[in-house]
């Protein structure tokens, strides 16, 4: 399956909708397409409804992203599902980022 | 050295290697030594008729001066001369003194006294002597006196037809001994050719009046023959051109000829042989090479150029017979080949044959057939779902009949089964009647076919007269089992054979083959043998059956090296797992391999319905762990991974087990991250396997025979 960002800039807020598996291959693409989009953003937002599952590739990239972002007005991530919510509890992140609590259902 | 082919002879060496320029020469050589030995021996005969003529014309002329002449007077001047040269010529004075003009040069008081002898009568001698040269055709005639012991010659008198005669008491230097010699034994016919300063060649005799001891007094008569002598070479020269003209003009007729009949004729049989060979090559197939040239010489030229002819129509015909009979082979042999292929196309190649039961058994069979098509074969099928058929068979007799009897025998086997189910020792009786209706040529086959239930384990097999099989015991060793042979099927009516059972367990394996293994010689003649089969098997019995059986094979071929392989060498090989499912994929370990693993796991786990979001977890553990591999395990190259699915029930458990080669590498050995840290101290290495830890059931490593073994386990809770 082949990961996807579509992008929404809202004034300095960017939106990124991420679909598919951010893992070992997809990852530094991930990094890579969202990086280049934020010049001028203030407010980072990544959208996690169509995200399968992420790994620890992807979160470098998400630690990578927030640490970019602190300087403004940080990094948000929306709509994770419960097995990214499992992964970002068991690292940690959960206490780290600001994630909206209102995980999704498994598709 | 000649050229290989006188047909590339440039003019030069035509020149010197022809038959006719070689038949020239020594032809003209001959002819012409011939003419020279025969102008010789004319030459010599004229000169010996002639010289003998001359003898005798010399010796009358002598005789005649003296039987004709006043003989008082003669003896008187004689003897007045000689007492002169007596006591007047010392023998000292010699050798004789000679004037300016190179003339003999005497006294003058004695000429003068000499002289005084000669009176009116001496001169009419004289005279008379000279009309006997002239009459007589000689050049000069003489009375002399030989001095033996001063080897001197007085003249008393002398006539000359050309010269001045010399003087009375002239003497002159002059050695006689072999006229004078012979003269005094023999008065006959007595002549001498020599040269003398006047003449070239002389013949010259002499008639003796008186001979004692040291004086000779004779009449001397000399002729020249060197002039006749000399027109009789010229005579001879002319002759001798005239020969060699002749000769040349003979030889070059004999060579034309020659030339005509045998060198011409030879030339063309050698073109006519050149042009039918270049045809040949060329595969130009016409005839007549031989006949076209049309020899007609009438001779054992023309008979050799008939029998080529004939040779050249024989090698066509057995040309054409050759050719026939290997356009058969050739259409025989594609047969054979097309045959085959059909052979070997009946049996199952494709492995793993049932995708589905690779979880549940590893089954794998090969055939390394010996030249032509042979009569080995196996098989296996599903009598239904859990009962698979196998076997094995070996077939007397190879080529066509031994491919025949196979292709029967395989399908009587499958019907048989299909027909009678589960009881291989009444399929086997089945196909021996069957077989036994019709053979006529009293053919037979071994054959083991065994029955296995997937669902229990249990194994139940029968032995028509083939091979022991090997068993192996889940972690033990692969052994002999000697088993009840019943008779070689088509051997006999009516034979009853006997069911055997074994129970596999999960791990258990069997091994069948044909004697092609066993009976492989090597240089020595020494068998393979069953033992050797053995060892092959247990170097590592644990492996799966395709290189289990590779394995054999190899062994087999290595202890035969050097020798030609004269059976087909058939084996079957099976492993039971038992009712667990298993799937295994090997890949090269790299981080691009990712999706096909995790895509192949995934079809396995949707197989058997397990929950989406534990096929995530899975699907996460699978990525940190082969990336783990794919960086470290054969860093800086690559190699392969293996990764095994396992699928356990009650409860339902996913078992993932990835093995590499690579170095020994122990990921769970590092220390878990400290996942309290705020962002900007945390770091991300050692997260991926932590995780992994943290989401899985289980994670176990081991590093075992040179592999590092690394395995996931995951109870499935359904939701």
């Amino acid at each position: 399956m082949i990961m996807k960002i579509e992008f929404k800039h809202d004034d300095d807020q960017l939106t990124a909708a991420i679909s598919g598996r951010i893992d070992t291959n997809s990852a530094p693409e991930a990094e890579e397409q969202i990086l280049n989009q934020l010049d001028g953003v203030k407010k980072l937002v990544l959208d996690f409804k169509e995200v399968d599952y992420i790994s620890s590739a992807g979160l470098r990239v998400l630690l990578l992203l927030h640490k970019q972002m602190l300087a403004e007005e940080g990094l948000t991530i929306i709509n994770i599902n419960e097995t990214v919510r499992e992964v970002l509890e068991i690292t940690g992140f959960l206490d780290i980022l600001n994630v909206e609590e209102n995980t999704v259902e498994e598709s | 050295m000649t050229a290989a082919n006188p047909q590339e002879w440039t003019f030069f060496q035509r020149l010197k290697y022809s038959l006719g320029a070689k038949v020239f020469r020594r032809v003209f050589a001959f002819t012409l030594i011939l003419s020279f030995y025969a102008a010789g021996i004319g030459l010599a005969l004229y000169t010996g008729a002639v010289t003998g003529e001359y003898a005798r014309t010399t010796f009358h002329a002598a005789k005649i001066v003296w039987n004709t002449i006043d003989r008082e007077a003669a003896l008187r001047y004689i003897d007045s001369i000689f007492e002169l040269y007596n006591r007047k010529i010392p023998p000292t004075s010699n050798p004789i003194t000679t004037d300016f003009e190179g003339k003999p040069y005497y006294d003058p008081d004695y000429l003068r006294e000499a002289a005084s002898y000669c009176d009116e009568q001496y001169y009419e001698i004289q005279d008379y002597m000279k009309k006997i040269c002239q009459s007589s055709d000689v050049d000069s005639l003489s009375i002399a006196v030989f001095d033996r012991a001063n080897s001197r010659m007085l003249t008393v008198i002398e006539s000359d037809l050309e010269y001045e005669p010399m003087v009375a008491g002239a003497y002159s230097e002059f050695r006689r001994e072999d006229v004078i010699d012979v003269a005094a034994n023999d008065s006959t016919n007595r002549f001498l050719i020599m040269p003398s300063d006047r003449f070239n060649l002389v013949v010259s005799s002499s008639y003796v009046i008186r001979n004692d001891r040291d004086y000779v007094y004779a009449v001397f008569c000399d002729v020249e023959i060197g002039r006749i002598l000399v027109e009789a070479c010229q005579f001879m020269l002319f002759y001798i051109m005239i020969l060699m003209i002749v000769s040349l003009i003979v030889t070059l007729t004999f060579v034309w000829y020659m030339n005509r009949q045998v060198v011409k004729p030879i030339d063309k049989l050698t073109k006519a042989a050149g042009s039918y060979t270049h045809d040949r090559e060329t595969g130009n197939m016409s005839q007549g090479h031989f006949r076209q040239i049309g020899i007609r010489t009438g001779d054992e030229i023309e008979n050799l150029a008939n029998v080529l002819d004939g040779m050249e129509m024989e090698i066509s015909e057995y040309y054409d017979h050759l050719m026939e009979s290997f356009r058969q082979q050739q259409r025989l042999n594609s047969e054979m080949e097309i045959a085959e292929r059909i052979q070997q196309g009946t049996l199952p190649s494709i492995f793993p044959p049932f995708p589905d039961y690779t979880s549940v058994f590893d089954i794998y069979a090969l055939m390394d057939p010996a030249k032509e098509v042979g009569g080995d074969f196996y098989d296996f099928f599903f009598l239904n779902d859990d009962q698979l058929v196998f076997l094995i068979a070996d077939v007397s007799g190879k080529g066509i009949p031994g491919a025949l009897f196979m292709m029967i025998s395989k399908i009587m086997l499958y019907n048989n089964s299909k027909m009678i189910g589960p009881d291989p020792a009444l399929i086997l009786e089945a196909v021996n009647s069957n077989i036994n209706v019709s053979n006529p040529a009293e053919m037979f086959v071994t054959v083991w076919l065994g029955i296995l239930d997937l669902k229990t384990g249990k194994l139940v097999a029968a032995n028509a007269g083939h091979e022991y099989p090997f068993i192996q015991k889940a972690g033990g060793q692969f052994e002999l089992l000697k088993d009840k042979h019943g008779f070689v099927i088509g051997g006999m009516d009516e034979f009853k054979y006997k069911n055997y059972e074994i129970q596999m367990e999960p791990g258990d394996a069997i091994f069948v083959y044909t004697d092609g293994a066993p009976e492989a010689l090597n240089t020595g003649d020494e068998m393979f043998g069953t033992e050797r089969i053995g060892e092959a098997l247990n170097r590592d019995p644990e492996r799966n059956m395709k290189d289990l059986l590779n394995d054999v094979k190899n062994s087999v071929n290595v202890f035969s090296e050097g020798t030609e392989q004269f059976d087909d060498i058939t084996m079957l090989g099976l492993r039971y797992h038992g009712d667990t499912d298993m799937h295994e994929m090997t890949i090269e370990a790299t981080l691009e391999s990712i999706p096909e693993v995790t895509a192949f796991v995934d079809r396995k786990l949707e197989q058997v319905s397990c929950p989406v979001k534990a096929i995530k977890q899975i699907n996460i553990a699978i990525d940190e762990l082969f990336s783990n591999i794919a960086h470290y395990a054969y860093k800086p190259e690559t190699g392969p991974a293996t990764v095994r699915v396992e699928v356990e029930k009650d409860p339902m458990t996913v078992v993932i087990t990835f093995i590499d080669n690579g170095r020994p590498y122990d990921p769970l050995s590092n220390g878990d991250p400290d996942v309290s840290l705020s962002a900007e101290e945390r770091e991300v290495g050692g997260l991926g396997i932590f995780l992994v830890r943290k989401m899985m059931d289980e994670v176990t490593y081991e590093y075992k025979d040179g592999k590092n073994i690394l395995r996931v386990r995951q109870v499935i809770k359904n939701n």
